[in-house]
């Protein structure tokens, strides 16, 4: 049955296969005039969520919730809603926007949501540092600062290193390529890339004092991913920049019951960072060379 | 050993494509556009049976590569990354639709496997055709195991993680799978 089944084959025209590959070229071309300009600044770093700051999101949540909102595209009259328009024009002023900031500034954690819809906020949370080539990841847990890891290029790959305060251990690891699945504008550039395939227009609300309006994208729609991971990115109106990105819906390992929504918050742009910014510091005194996993069990 | 290191050898040359893709290379995505259409367009028109709609959805997949490759961390092999992206696409483009119908191929020929002589060709027609039906009619969950086992390669593991059920489950849907079409098929194909 099973040689019979590879039998059952589909082939398209030649001339339908170079119309689909003009197309796909089409968009490569789109995607590269909007890749980040060579030699040009990006700074990103995350900061730490605050219980205001969250009393607020839920806030919105409610006004959204029991106010209504206005989706696409019966938006409110009397002020610009540039997000009426089509997208092509404003996604690629966003795109254009990211371009000329040279910092950014944003949290980053961890929701974990129950089968009830529950939600529970990790005490772990990063800062992260990027620039054009180098990153610098600040891991907390709660106020502690538990891990500073810095990327910094190699050839191809990059070394990331690494000083564990919690564990008294330091080191250094070889990556292959670039550290942009972590890179916070690199997300953001991939969901403004992908608003004209936007699910759902969330509508306005106000974050962290911002008025913002906010888009539902799919995850299937850039990448091989399950149709229930979706993601939010919600725009400052006036500014046109991310101010909140969500994943969500991400399966928790081993817990078929509960998933986790990644947030990325109060950005902030053109942060000022020192030089040193990228520089792994050396650890403390009395810390060993170690990885993690290789130090001894207490 | 040989086709592990085979596979070893494809996934190692994909990276390759996959880091010219991403500097923007465009032979490279030409190269990886014809290693993979056509498998990708048989994968999308069995799980559809909607060639013209297949046509977009591979069309939709080799966009979303360009676009997302500077953030894409493969996992896998990109074969099985993108069988799983047109079976993601394929599932939507199954839900939104309101009835499953059988499209007449516009741009799409359906071809027999290579090997078949012209005669051949005549006389499998009539039970090819009964076969396509015959798949058609399979329930998507169970239809889905069976063309990404078949069609994708992808093994039992991957195929219950794509459906987010136990491997042992996808095994079953195969199996059941297969003897339905054994069955439409009245005995037309030895097992």
């Amino acid at each position: 049955m099973e040689s019979l089944l590879r039998k059952l084959r589909y082939q398209a025209t030649a001339a339908r296969r170079e119309r689909t590959l003009e197309h796909i070229f089409n968009a490569m071309d789109e995607s590269q005039e909007h890749a980040p300009a060579t030699g040009r600044v990006q700074i990103g770093r995350m900061t730490m969520s605050t219980r205001t700051v969250r009393f607020a999101l839920a806030a919105a949540v409610i006004l959204v919730v029991l106010g209504g909102i206005s989706f696409w595209p019966c938006g409110r009259s009397g002020k610009s809603q540039w997000w009426l328009a089509p997208s092509a024009a404003w996604g690629q002023e966003i795109l254009a926007a990211l371009d000329t900031d040279r910092a950014v500034t944003c949290r980053e954690q961890t929701v974990f949501v129950g089968p009830d819809g529950s939600q529970h906020t990790s005490s772990t949370w990063d800062t992260f540092y990027v620039s054009k080539d180098s990153y610098r990841r600040d891991i907390y847990d709660g106020q502690v600062l538990r891990e500073i890891q810095w990327y910094v290029p190699d050839g191809d790959g990059m070394i990331q290193h690494y000083v564990r305060y919690d564990l008294r251990c330091y080191g250094a690891t070889r990556h292959q390529g670039r550290f942009a699945v972590n890179d916070p504008v690199a997300w953001m550039r991939v969901l403004a890339g992908q608003l004209d395939k936007a699910d759902r227009l969330l509508g306005e609300a106000a974050i962290e004092g911002h008025d913002c309006v906010g888009f539902e994208i799919h995850a299937n729609q850039y990448g091989s991913y399950p149709d229930t991971w979706i993601d939010h990115i919600w725009f400052d109106v006036q500014t046109k920049l991310p101010v909140r990105i969500e994943q969500m819906g991400r399966p928790v390992t081993g817990d078929a019951t509960r998933t986790f929504t990644i947030v990325m918050d109060q950005f902030v742009y053109d942060a000022q960072l020192p030089a040193d910014t990228f520089l792994p510091q050396p650890p403390p005194a009395g810390f060993i060379n170690a990885h993690p996993d290789d130090l001894p069990r207490r | 050993m040989v086709e592990r290191h085979a596979g070893g050898f494809a996934m190692l040359e994909d990276r390759r494509l996959l880091w010219r893709l991403r500097h923007g290379d465009k032979d490279a995505l030409r190269l990886i556009y014809e290693r993979y259409e056509g498998d990708l367009l048989t994968l999308a028109a069995n799980l559809l049976h909607d060639p013209a709609a297949a046509e977009d959805v591979v069309q939709d997949v080799f966009i979303s590569l360009v676009r997302t490759v500077p953030v894409l961390h493969l996992r896998r092999t990109l074969r099985a990354y993108l069988a799983t992206a047109v079976a993601n696409r394929a599932k939507d483009h199954f839900r939104k639709r309101s009835r499953e119908r059988l499209a007449p191929m516009e741009d799409a020929d359906q071809v027999a496997a290579d090997g078949d002589g012209p005669v051949q060709i005549v006389g499998d027609v009539e039970l090819m055709n009964k076969l396509r039906a015959a798949v058609a009619e399979l329930p998507y969950e169970q239809r889905e195991v069976v063309i990404l086992r078949v069609h994708a390669g992808l093994k039992f593991r991957e195929i219950a993680a794509h459906q987010n059920i136990s491997i042992k489950t996808a095994l079953s849907r195969y199996q059941y799978g297969l003897d339905k079409l054994r069955s439409r098929l009245n005995g037309e194909v030895p097992k």
